[in-house]
């Protein structure tokens, strides 16, 4: 059984600026399939925090129906974008604004059975958790230059299209994160994630529980890390058997300080 | 200490630039550090007399740079003989502007605001420069 938890928080210069929180996220478990998504909209889209929203929230539900399609490849990774443009399409016709002004980025993982689908276009970052080594499946799509990306809209998405399905069964979690995150979660140098998401997903903590800790964390500590939106998915495989009060506090609000988690371990 | 002696190797020049750009670019790929598209700021206030050969090859350098959106450009004249045409040549996408007297302080307050912008830009922010602002050091 997958069990999901997943936040976004408005950046800094956001809130400075009054701009809304343009990451999204979203989860669902329906016909069998598990998804999370997460969608990051170009900063100076007027509405991109609709397209992220859109995006994510379609995408979750169109592999939820279509999940064995893709597997027995008779739907394509091309087909999956065309759809998701269209969606985005529509959205403008109701926004009453250019497809370009709901830009964003998307990142999903969809599982089902003993398989799982990998989608993504722009930053960010996708990794797993298989056995006890963390994995990064998908890396930041940023070009040569910091601000520069593909966005569901571009020219280039579909050349620029990450996608793979593969077999589940040695894999206990995946995570989704935005480039705002990648700033406390993600080592671009090494390549590598932050070893704390392998804390989290082979937390014993309840899934409520847990979810109260990543908000707090973000909140506290995450986001001041960077002036960016900052978001995170994750799927975890596992059988929540409780939580210990006494250190669940301490562990989310000290989620960087590598002292007392190794204390904790 | 500097000092001048009526040379004017541009070519020379601007491939020494371009080089230490690639070379910084390297060490941040290799330490992981993000970076942005780089700016290049060429003035001058006469004619090129170093290499011809080598001002030929910077020219179009400089020039695969820019169409590839690798590098922005920023060429300035300063006083009356600086040779417009060849900092022209170097510019597929921006014109040469011509300084304003000697209003250096001006220009480099517009650049460091201007860099800060881009340095704060996120994907898919469209960063603006500050045209108006630009009346207070360079003319057309």
């Amino acid at each position: 059984m997958w069990h999901f938890i997943h936040y976004a928080v408005q950046g800094r210069s956001h809130v400075k600026n009054n701009i809304p929180c343009q990451d999204k996220t979203y989860v669902l478990h329906k016909h069998n399939v598990s998804v999370i998504a997460l969608s990051d909209g170009a900063g100076s889209a007027k509405l991109s925090h609709f397209g992220a929203k859109e995006s994510v929230y379609f995408i979750s539900n169109h592999f939820a129906k279509y999940f064995d399609d893709y597997v027995d490849m008779s739907k394509t990774k091309e087909w999956l974008l065309i759809r998701i443009q269209k969606a985005l399409t529509r959205k403008a016709m109701k926004y009453n604004c250019s497809v370009s002004d709901l830009a964003c980025t998307l990142l999903c993982v969809a599982i089902k059975g003993n398989r799982f689908i990998l989608f993504h276009i722009g930053d960010g970052v996708i990794g797993c958790l298989g056995g006890n080594a963390l994995e990064v499946l998908s890396a930041p799509d940023n070009g040569e230059f910091a601000n520069v990306t593909n966005f569901i809209t571009s020219k280039n998405a579909f050349k620029s299209i990450r996608y793979s399905i593969d077999n589940v069964d040695k894999i206990s979690g995946f995570v989704l994160m935005s480039d705002g995150t990648q700033a406390s979660l993600y080592s671009k140098r090494q390549g590598a994630l932050a070893p704390v998401i392998r804390d989290i997903i082979q937390s014993d903590f309840s899934v409520k529980k847990l979810q109260i800790g990543l908000q707090n964390s973000f909140e506290n500590a995450i986001k001041n890390a960077t002036s960016d939106d900052c978001s995170i998915a994750f799927a975890m495989k596992r059988k929540p058997s409780g939580y210990n009060a006494r250190l669940l506090t301490s562990y989310f609000s000290c989620i960087k300080n590598e002292k007392l988690l190794k204390k904790m371990r | 200490m500097l000092s001048a002696c009526g040379n004017t190797p541009m070519g020379e020049g601007v491939r020494l630039a371009l080089d230490l750009l690639d070379e910084r670019k390297q060490e941040y790929k290799d330490k992981g550090v993000d970076y942005y598209q780089p700016w290049l700021v060429l003035m001058s206030d006469g004619q090129p007399n170093g290499n011809a050969d080598m001002l030929e090859d910077s020219i179009q350098r400089t020039r695969d740079l820019v169409e590839n959106k690798k590098l922005s450009l920023f060429p300035i004249g300063i006083g009356a003989s600086a040779d417009m045409d060849t900092l022209a040549r170097f510019s597929p996408k921006r014109p040469p502007l011509r300084l304003n007297g000697l209003n250096f302080k001006e220009f480099f307050e517009w650049l460091s605001k201007s860099v800060s912008k881009v340095s704060q830009s996120r994907p898919g922010d469209k960063v603006e420069l500050d045209i108006d602002a630009i009346k207070a050091w360079g003319e057309a």
